[in-house]
C-alpha cells in the first residue's frame, strides 16, 4: 500500500488500477507514481494497455478497480474536464472551424483567463513551439508537423499539472520525428511540466525519457531509467523489446566463486556471473546485446568469453554492420560492429567472438507457455 | 482543359435536345411570369403593355394576404419543429452502432418515397377519429411529419462526417459536455441544420395535398390558388404563382448554398 505521503510526492499516479474490456484485461493491476517534472514514458507493443492507462489518467476511461491520484488528490471519479491534465492526441484533434490562436486559447477561455493575458499567453506559447507566425491560419492549412506543435501548445498553454502525450509523433515522417523529439525534449526542459508520453518506439522512449515503464499484456514489466531498462532488463520481455539481442540457453557446468562456467563445445570458453541458487546442471537463459560482442580473427586470452564461429552473413547499414556468426556452442549470434572498424569480417571467415562476463544478462527458464 | 471542336451534326443534335429539354422545363414558368406583368386581363399574346396591377391587386386582396400569412406561419413552424426534432434524432442516432444506424437511416428514408396523399388520408382519418378539428395546427403537424426525414437524413450524414474524438479534446481542455457540443459539434453541423430547415420550409410552402386534407377552412397559399382556379384562370393567379415561385426558389437556393458550404468544408 502506498502512504498518503508518498502519493503527495508524485505528480500523478495510479494504484492497483485495472480496466477490463470484455474478456481482455487492458490494464491489469498497475501501480505507478510519476514524479513532479519528470518526462515519463509508457512503452510497449500495440495492445499492451499503455493508451488505456493514459486515457485513465486523462479521465476518458474509468478504472474497474484501483485509484488515480493527481498531486495527492484522489481523482478516480473526476470528469475529464475537471482534471488539471491536458492531452496531446495522436491525431491532434485540432478544431477545424477555429484559427490556430483560437484553438490554443480554447482552454484559457474556459478557465476565464482575461482577454489580455490570454492573448499574451497564446502568443508566447506559439513562439515556444516555433509557430509564432501561424496564429491567424486555419488548422487544415497546416502540415502535420505544424499541427503537432499546435496540439502541444494547446495543452501546455493551460499550465496543467501533467501533460499526457499519446504517440504524438507517430504520424510524422522519420526525419521530422527526430527533429520533433529534440524539440520536445527542449520544450520539456524549458516548461518543467510533468510529461507522460505513450510510445511503442523504444528508441524514442530511451532518447526522451527520464524514466520508462515497459508494459505487456496490461501489466508493468519494469519501471526504470533508460539505462536501467536497457542494461539491466528485469524480464526477458523487456530485454527483447528494448534493443536487439542474442538469446540462448546454456547449462551450468561448474561454479567457481564469482564466475560460473557453462557447458560449451571443446575449445570454447563460456562464462557468466554467478547467481545464488544455480547449481551445476541447471539450464539458464542468457541475453547478450549485439554491440557488446567483439569479433576477432585470432584468439585472445584477455577476454572472458571466447567462442569459435564462422561468419555467415554481413549486412551493411551505413555507420554499423550487422554480422551473423554461426557457433557450435550457442547457435547463430548477431554482432553489431562499426563499419569503420579495423577488421571487416567477410562471409566464410573463421572468427572468435568474445564479450565481458558482465555483459551476459541471466534469466531463469520460464515454464513453456 | 476541354478541347474546342467544331460543332458537328452529332453535337448540334445534342445541343438542340438539351435546349428543348430545358425549354420544356422553363417555358411554362416564363409564360406565367410574363402574363403576371401583363396589363390586359386577356391571357393571349402579344402582350401590349406591362404593369404591376395584378400584384397591386394581391396586396389589396385580404384572402390572399391571409393565405400568405398562413403559409409563412406553416413554413416557419415546420422549419423550427422539424429542425429541432430531426437534429435531436440525428444526435441520438450517432451514438448507436453502425448496423443500427444504417437500418434507422434506411427506415427514415422510406416515407420519402410515399405519396403525400397517403399521409394526407391517414392524418385526416386520425384527426377525425381522435376528435381534433382541422386547423393550421393539424396541417403543421402533417408538414412536420413530411419534412422530418429530410432534416434527420441531412443532419445525420453531416454528423457521420464529424470526428467525435474532437469532443474528447474539448472535454480534455476543460469543456463540460454541453459547452463541448455548443462550441465544437454545433459549428460543424450548423450549415447542414440550417440547410435542412430551409428545405423543410420550401417543402411546406408549396405543399398542397396534406394541407387540403387537414387545414379545414385555414386555406394556405397553394389551397387558395386551387380555389381560384375553379373560378377560371386569371392573370391574378399568375401573380400568386410568381410569389410562390420566388419564395420557394429562394429557400431552395439558400438551402443548397448552406449544404454545399458544408460539403466543401
Amino acid at each position: 500500500m502506498i502512504t498518503s505521503q508518498e502519493r503527495s510526492g508524485a505528480a500523478i499516479g495510479v494504484e492497483e488500477v485495472s480496466r477490463i474490456f470484455g474478456s481482455t484485461r487492458a490494464v491489469d493491476g498497475v501501480t505507478l507514481r510519476i514524479r513532479e517534472g519528470e518526462f515519463f514514458s509508457l512503452l510497449g507493443p500495440s495492445g499492451c494497455g499503455k493508451t488505456t492507462l493514459l486515457r485513465i489518467l486523462a479521465g476518458f476511461e474509468t478504472p474497474d478497480k484501483g485509484r488515480v491520484f493527481l498531486r495527492g488528490e484522489d481523482i478516480t471519479m473526476v470528469q475529464p474536464h475537471r482534471r488539471d491534465v491536458n492531452t496531446v492526441f495522436q491525431s491532434y484533434e485540432l478544431f477545424p472551424h477555429l484559427s490556430v490562436a483560437e484553438n490554443v486559447a480554447y482552454g484559457l477561455k474556459l478557465r476565464k483567463v482575461p482577454r489580455h493575458e490570454r492573448e499574451e499567453r497564446v502568443r508566447a506559447m506559439l513562439e515556444l513551439v516555433g509557430v509564432s507566425n501561424l496564429g491567424e491560419r486555419r488548422v487544415n492549412e497546416l502540415s502535420g508537423g505544424q499541427q503537432q506543435r499546435i496540439a502541444l501548445a494547446r495543452a501546455l498553454v493551460n499550465r496543467p499539472a501533467v501533460v499526457l502525450l499519446d504517440e504524438p509523433l507517430s504520424a510524422l515522417d522519420v526525419k521530422l520525428r527526430k527533429r520533433m523529439q529534440l524539440e520536445l525534449k527542449a520544450i520539456h526542459q524549458q516548461v518543467g511540466t510533468t510529461f507522460v508520453y505513450v510510445t511503442h518506439d523504444q528508441e524514442e522512449a530511451l532518447f526522451l525519457s527520464d524514466r520508462i515503464a515497459i508494459m505487456s499484456n496490461g501489466k508493468l514489466e519494469q519501471v526504470g531509467t533508460p539505462e536501467e531498462v536497457y542494461e539491466s532488463p528485469a524480464t526477458s520481455f523487456v530485454a527483447d523489446f528494448v534493443g536487439s539481442l542474442n538469446d540462448f540457453v546454456v547449462t551450468i557446468a561448474s561454479v567457481n566463486g564469482e564466475v560460473t562456467d557453462a557447458q560449451s563445445s571443446p575449445g570454447d570458453v563460456l562464462r557468466i556471473p554467478t547467481l545464488t541458487g544455480r547449481s551445476p546442471g541447471t539450464a539458464v537463459r542468457i541475453v547478450v546485446r549485439p554491440e557488446r560482442i567483439l569479433i576477432n580473427e585470432v584468439s585472445t586470452n584477455s577476454i572472458d568469453n571466447r567462442i569459435v564461429g564462422k561468419v555467415d552473413e554481413v549486412i551493411y547499414l551505413g555507420p554499423v554492420m550487422h554480422v551473423y556468426v554461426t557457433t557450435a556452442s550457442i547457435g547463430r549470434i548477431l554482432v553489431h560492429q562499426f563499419s569503420r572498424a579495423a577488421q571487416i569480417p567477410t562471409v566464410g571467415d573463421d572468427v572468435f567472438i568474445s564479450w565481458p562476463i558482465d555483459a551476459s544478462i541471466i534469466f531463469k527458464i520460464e515454464s513453456t507457455k | 482543359m476541354k478541347r474546342k471542336s467544331p460543332i458537328s451534326f452529332k453535337n448540334l443534335a445534342g445541343i438542340l435536345y438539351v435546349g428543348f429539354f430545358l425549354a420544356f422545363l422553363f417555358v411554362p414558368l416564363i409564360v406565367m411570369i410574363l402574363f403576371s406583368f401583363n396589363s390586359s386581363p386577356r391571357l393571349s399574346f402579344p402582350i401590349h403593355s406591362l404593369s404591376l396591377s395584378w400584384y397591386r391587386a394581391l396586396i389589396d386582396d385580404e384572402l390572399f394576404l391571409d393565405a400568405f400569412r398562413r403559409t409563412l406561419f406553416l413554413g416557419l413552424g415546420t422549419a423550427i419543429a422539424s429542425g429541432i426534432i430531426g437534429l435531436l434524432a440525428a444526435l441520438g442516432l450517432v451514438r448507436l452502432k453502425l448496423r443500427v444506424r444504417t437500418i434507422a437511416m434506411g427506415l427514415a428514408a422510406v416515407p420519402l418515397a410515399f405519396p403525400a396523399l397517403l399521409y394526407a388520408i391517414a392524418l385526416a382519418f386520425f384527426f377525425n377519429k381522435i376528435g381534433v378539428g382541422f386547423s393550421l395546427w393539424t396541417t403543421l403537424l402533417g408538414h412536420v411529419i413530411l419534412t422530418m426525414p429530410f432534416v434527420f437524413l441531412i443532419v445525420g450524414s453531416a454528423l457521420e462526417r464529424f470526428q467525435f474524438s474532437m469532443l474528447e479534446a474539448a472535454r480534455d481542455l476543460g469543456a463540460g459536455p454541453f459547452h463541448a457540443f455548443r462550441t465544437i459539434t454545433l459549428p460543424h453541423i450548423l450549415p447542414a441544420v440550417v440547410g435542412a430547415m430551409l428545405l423543410a420550409m420550401a417543402i411546406s410552402a408549396d405543399e398542397f395535398v396534406v394541407a387540403f386534407f387537414t387545414a379545414g377552412q385555414a386555406k394556405t397559399l397553394p389551397m387558395l390558388l386551387y380555389g381560384r382556379l375553379n373560378l377560371g384562370i386569371t392573370p391574378a393567379l399568375n401573380a400568386v404563382g410568381v410569389v410562390l415561385l420566388v419564395v420557394t426558389t429562394l429557400l431552395a437556393a439558400l438551402a443548397a448554398r448552406s449544404t454545399r458550404f458544408q460539403v466543401e468544408r
